[in-house]
């Protein structure tokens, strides 16, 4: 009985434990959900991706446009992961991003240090 | 005297003797004209082989008063000659003869005093083999006829022989003349006697004329002469071998045709005056044909001419010769001369309104006339009071030519024929010319050695410029020249053979060629020819001027003081220009556009080859010049200080200029350069880069001055405008656009300089411009007291995107000077302001630049590295929650402060994300790792652990959010004991691709 109680206790508390945590639901990104052009929220930083799955990076306060970028990059998808890779200076550099909301006019994203809304342009 | 002429006297003669006869028979016999006429006309058949018919013969008293006269009327010589124009050689109308009727009663004797022949008609011809039809005379070998001579006339006491309205024509084929009188009269007074004659002539010829003609069938004349109304007197005395007398003829009017040339001109033909009139005193030997002539005078119209001398006529042994003298009646006035002479010998005048003078000419013609040979003439001309205008080549008048002119002429087959000119002047306006010299084959290829000396006003020289040159000139010459050449030299531009010795001096020189404007208070010209400065080289001259002002159009302006320019040059008739030259001017001052440069002391040498077939100017002139400069200032408008020279050496050759020395100041800058640079020509077609590899020393230098004065070199100004507006760059932004079309490198050596507000000493290095990209290769210098070496990759695409790729690094520095230095590296590792003391700091990056070179952020990508010992951390907020957490018991260890005994980290940027690769820190005991990330938008993720300390516990620290003010937490410890954090080599690897895109840059194929 004993074995039993200690057994069902046990397994309340896990499933408790487990319903406690809310389910975090994985995006799983296609190429369609992220061509085009996007814009950072409150920055002037756009980021463009294209059908060929090449992009680029440009400030226009600094004076860049899509014809004249400040980063080049090749990007894939894979889950909810979007994926940078370039070389600088010859030496290859990928950066991963977890897009944790999108729609066809904004997206949301991990960075590096922060997480950043982008919107459709 | 001519066979023919002498057969025809004695057939004369022969006549006369015969007429002679019959006044014996007729005063011996019967007084009857029948038996007169019968007798006559059986006598002469006996002395002449022709046919002889007289009409009648009678006697007559009056006609020959005090004498007896015997009148034969219509004497006929008929002797037929095929081909001759009549068988008729002579009709005499009326022939008398008038006898000495006192010596006849008294003593018997015959003796002729008078021969009067009227209306005498002779027809006289010689046909092609010499046979004349008068030669009716049996020769002395025909024995069937009784022969007659001169000689044979003891009764001859001539006194008066008459003959009038004679008309005879002489036909010699064999000699091809035509010759024949009109009207003449003859009127001899005197005496005849035993082969003496004392006898007064005169003549009177209403017409004579001749035609000389190559043949009968021909129309071809080689000369016809008629005149008109011609009267001669001569007075003489002798025999027929002696004469001695005067000739006065005289000739009304007549024409004188030579080949189709009409010698007498319609002026002369019409002239009132006399055509001819000669008095020529003369003794004539006849046997030797020679004629000596006392002071005689020819005149022709109103002109007189003095002659005297020898004429020796051709014989048989003889040639023909003269030894005469010849002067003007006093000084000849020409313009009406001139209207007198034939046309074809004044053609040369046809251009000329006035042309006039006085002519005063002695001359002397000495020697033979043969086939081969003429008389050489000596010939002395004086000119005085000349005037010519021809306002075709000159609009004003040139007077007061007086000239002294010695001519000798030699006419014959290869003679040479001078004339040496003791003086010629001539004045013009206010111009003044003397000519001295001689001119050598007058007739064949002249050769003129003058001396030419004139002092005139430019201004009087103008009209003789052709208006094509567009040249002007103002100012006064003063010119000696010599000259020596031959016509032909001129006439084929063989200037080369030409010699010349020019001395010219000019005064308030101002002249205007096209569009260049020299003026000059004095100049000096001296100019030789041939040169013996350089072999094969046609001239040199040398110019010297105190003061020399020149303009070209209204871009150049510049005065020169004391030039001296030395030059000598080919012939530029015969190939193009090619000359050599030795400039030196004293001082000077130019203008070119709004640039003005001011100069001590020039030097310039070289040689110059024009090609007009080249577009390229260099190539047009092909220079080879050395320059040396002293002391030139240049003003600019766009600097605000002037370019100071003081020294500038240059040898420049088609294949590429050589900088011995240029020593600059400019402003607070100076420095020397010299080295090569190569392509120019190339360089100015666009067709490659101008190439140069020059050494760069200063003591000190402004380099954003110097940046400021090659930026944009071979941009489009307009097009860098057009940018900057498209971009709205600050008018106060002008960043260094890199210089196009060169290749330059510039090894450089610079004690101090400043350079983007930085003071650096001791720069040294190669530094490239590259077509659009400047390239420092290791640069080394001192900055700040550290030690730094530089390599960087410079372009400038457009004023607001200025690119650059670098390899930084600098020992032993401060970290708060480095942050001074370069503010970027605290937006890259913020944190490092927090640290204090000496690193060493590494950094490789690509990046675009604003036109203030600001880094555009979202363009940085890079790595560096910084290593430093006994770095001390300043207090803040941030430190001090870290410490706690970590537990630092007493980390203000040595003064308060935090110590770092050393520090080694490693980072990239890109995407405008620092990443901080783990990193160790020793702290006295304790050991941390740190690594982690932040974004230029100041977000920061770190993780800082404790990886050893005394409590041998591990402790991890999570610094989250904004930078400014961190979430910092406790966090995972993420390390493992013994953590050693791997070397990225980060630095390392992106240098080495910057040293290959630099490569890269620098080897790329040129244009």
């Amino acid at each position: 009985m004993n074995k039993a109680k200690i057994f069902i206790v046990a397994a309340l508390a896990v499933m408790l434990l487990a319903g406690c945590k809310k389910d975090k639901v994985s995006l799983n990104l296609s190429d369609s959900d992220v061509t085009g052009t996007w814009k950072k929220d409150g920055t002037s930083e756009y980021w463009l991706y294209r059908s060929d799955h090449t992009g680029c990076k440009y400030n226009t306060d600094e004076g860049f446009s899509e014809d004249f970028p400040s980063y080049d990059y090749e990007w894939s998808v894979s889950g909810d992961q979007l994926r940078h890779e370039t070389y600088e200076q010859g030496v290859p550099i990928t950066r991963t991003y977890t897009v944790t909301e999108i729609s066809s006019t904004s997206m949301e994203r991990e960075e590096e240090v922060a997480t950043y809304k982008l919107t459709k342009i | 005297m001519k066979k023919g002429w002498k057969i025809a006297l004695i057939s004369l003669g022969s006549l006369l003797g015969l007429v002679i006869v019959v006044v014996a028979v007729a005063l011996w016999l019967v007084f009857t004209p029948a038996q007169l006429t019968k007798i006559v006309n059986r006598v002469a058949a006996n002395y002449v082989n022709a046919e002889t018919h007289f009409d009648r013969v009678d006697l007559t008293l009056f006609k020959t008063f005090p004498d007896a006269g015997l009148t034969i009327d219509n004497v006929y010589l008929v002797n037929p000659v095929e081909g001759a124009p009549s068988d008729t050689v002579a009709h005499i109308g009326s022939l008398t003869l008038g006898v000495d009727v006192k010596s006849y009663l008294k003593e018997k004797k015959v003796i002729v005093h008078q021969v009067l022949l009227d209306d005498v008609d002779a027809d006289l011809y010689i046909d092609k083999e010499g046979r004349s039809n008068y030669d009716v005379f049996p020769k002395s070998t025909d024995t069937t006829k009784s022969t007659f001579s001169l000689d044979s006339l003891p009764l001859i006491d001539l006194r008066k022989i008459a003959v009038s309205n004679l008309g005879a024509r002489l036909l010699d084929e064999k000699d091809g003349l035509d010759t024949g009188v009109e009207g003449l009269d003859l009127d001899i007074v005197g005496s005849l006697k035993e082969g003496l004659v004392d006898a007064d002539v005169t003549i009177d010829a209403q017409a004579v004329a001749l035609n000389k003609f190559t043949s009968l069938d021909s129309a071809s004349s080689t000369l016809e002469v008629a005149l008109q109304n011609l009267t001669l007197a001569l007075n003489g005395e002798g025999n027929m071998d002696n004469v001695e007398g005067k000739l006065k003829l005289g000739v009304e009017s007549g024409e004188l045709v030579l080949g189709d040339k009409q010698m007498i001109n319609e002026t002369l033909q019409n002239s009132k005056k006399d055509l001819l009139r000669m008095q020529v005193p003369f003794k004539a030997d006849l046997q030797k044909m020679h004629i000596e002539l006392a002071e005689s005078e020819l005149q022709l119209d109103d002109y007189a001419l003095g002659l005297e001398g020898d004429v020796q006529l051709k014989t048989a042994e003889e040639p023909m010769a003269v030894d005469v003298a010849l002067k003007t009646d006093g000084a000849w006035q020409v313009a009406p001369l001139l209207e007198l002479l034939p046309q074809q010998y004044v053609a040369f005048k046809k251009d000329m309104k006035e042309l006039d003078g006085k002519v005063d000419l002695a001359a002397t013609a000495k020697g033979t006339v043969t086939d081969s040979t003429m008389p050489l003439i000596d010939a002395k001309v004086k000119l005085a009071d000349g005037r010519i205008y021809m306002p075709k080549s000159l609009p004003y008048r040139i007077n007061r030519i007086n000239g002294d002119v010695a001519a000798r002429l030699d006419l014959g087959k290869g003679g040479v024929s001078s004339a040496k000119i003791n003086s010629l002047k001539a004045h013009t306006r206010n111009t003044d010319v003397s000519v001295k010299g001689r001119v050598d084959d007058l007739t064949g290829d002249m050769r003129v050695d003058a001396d030419v000396k004139a002092v005139l006003p430019l201004e009087d020289a103008m009209p003789m410029v052709p208006d094509s040159l567009k040249l002007t000139a103002d100012g006064d010459a003063d010119l000696d020249i010599k000259a020596n050449f031959r016509m032909s030299d001129i006439k084929a531009k063989a200037f080369e053979k030409i010699k010349a010795d020019a001395d010219i001096t000019l005064k308030s020189l101002d002249v205007m060629f096209d569009t260049i404007h020299a003026k000059a208070p004095d100049l000096h010209v001296k100019m030789r020819m041939p040169t013996t400065v350089q072999a094969g080289k046609m001239a040199d001259a040398t110019i010297v001027s105190g003061e020399l002002n020149v303009e070209m159009g209204k871009h150049m302006k510049a005065v020169l003081e004391r030039a001296n320019i030395a030059a000598v040059i080919n012939n530029p008739m015969k190939e193009q220009i090619a000359a050599t030259f030795d400039i030196k001017v004293g001082e000077g001052e130019a203008n070119i556009d709004s640039m003005m440069v001011s100069l001590e002391a020039l030097a310039l040498s070289g040689s110059v080859r024009l090609d007009s077939t080249q577009k390229n100017i260099i190539r047009q002139y092909n220079p080879n010049v050395n320059l040396d400069l002293h002391g030139a200032v240049l003003y600019m408008p766009d600097l605000p200080d002037a370019v100071r020279l003081s020294q500038l050496g240059v040898a420049y050759t088609p294949k590429g200029a050589d900088l011995r020395k240029v020593e600059v100041k400019l402003g607070h800058s100076d420095f020397q350069l010299y080295g090569t640079v190569d392509n120019i020509e190339q360089w100015l077609d666009h067709k490659a880069l101008l190439k140069g590899d020059l050494n760069f020393t200063s003591g000190y230098a402004d380099v954003d001055q110097l940046l400021n004065l090659i930026s944009g070199i071979g941009s489009d100004k307009d097009t860098i405008e057009k940018m900057r507006e498209e971009d709205n760059v600050p008018k106060d932004a002008n960043p260094f656009i890199v210089p196009l079309d060169v290749d330059v490198t510039l090894h450089t050596h610079i004690k101090r300089c400043i350079a983007f507000d930085n003071d650096l000493n001791d720069v040294a290095g190669a530094v490239t411009v590259k077509d659009g990209v400047a390239v420092l290769d290791q640069i080394g210098f001192v900055c700040k007291a550290a030690t730094m070496q530089l390599t960087a990759m410079y372009k400038s695409p457009r004023p607001s995107h200025l690119n650059v790729a670098l390899d930084f690094h600098l020992l032993d520095i401060q970290i708060d000077e480095l942050i001074d230095m370069i503010p970027t590296i605290d937006t890259l590792v913020p944190m490092l302001k927090d640290f204090n003391g000496n690193a060493d700091f590494h950094l490789v990056a690509s990046t675009y630049l604003n036109a203030r070179y600001e880094p555009l952020m979202s363009s940085l990508r890079g790595a560096a590295a910084i290593t430093g010992k006994e770095l001390t951390v300043m207090d803040n907020k941030s430190v001090g929650q870290i410490a706690k957490l970590m537990g630092f018991k007493s980390w203000k260890e040595k003064d308060n402060k935090l110590v770092i005994d050393s520090l080694d980290v490693e980072l990239t940027a890109l995407n405008s994300i620092i990443e901080v690769y783990p990193f160790l820190l020793n702290v006295g005991k304790y050991q941390i790792c740190a690594s982690g990330m932040h974004s230029l938008d100041n977000k920061c993720g770190y993780h800082v652990e404790l990886l050893k300390n005394p409590l041998m516990a591990k402790i991890g620290v999570d610094i989250k959010g904004d930078l400014s003010n961190p979430k910092i937490s406790l966090g995972s410890v993420r390390y493992a004991d013994y953590y050693r954090p791997e070397k990225q080599g980060v630095v390392e690897k992106q240098t080495l691709e910057l040293k290959r895109q630099l490569k890269e840059a620098l080897e790329a194929k040129v244009r």
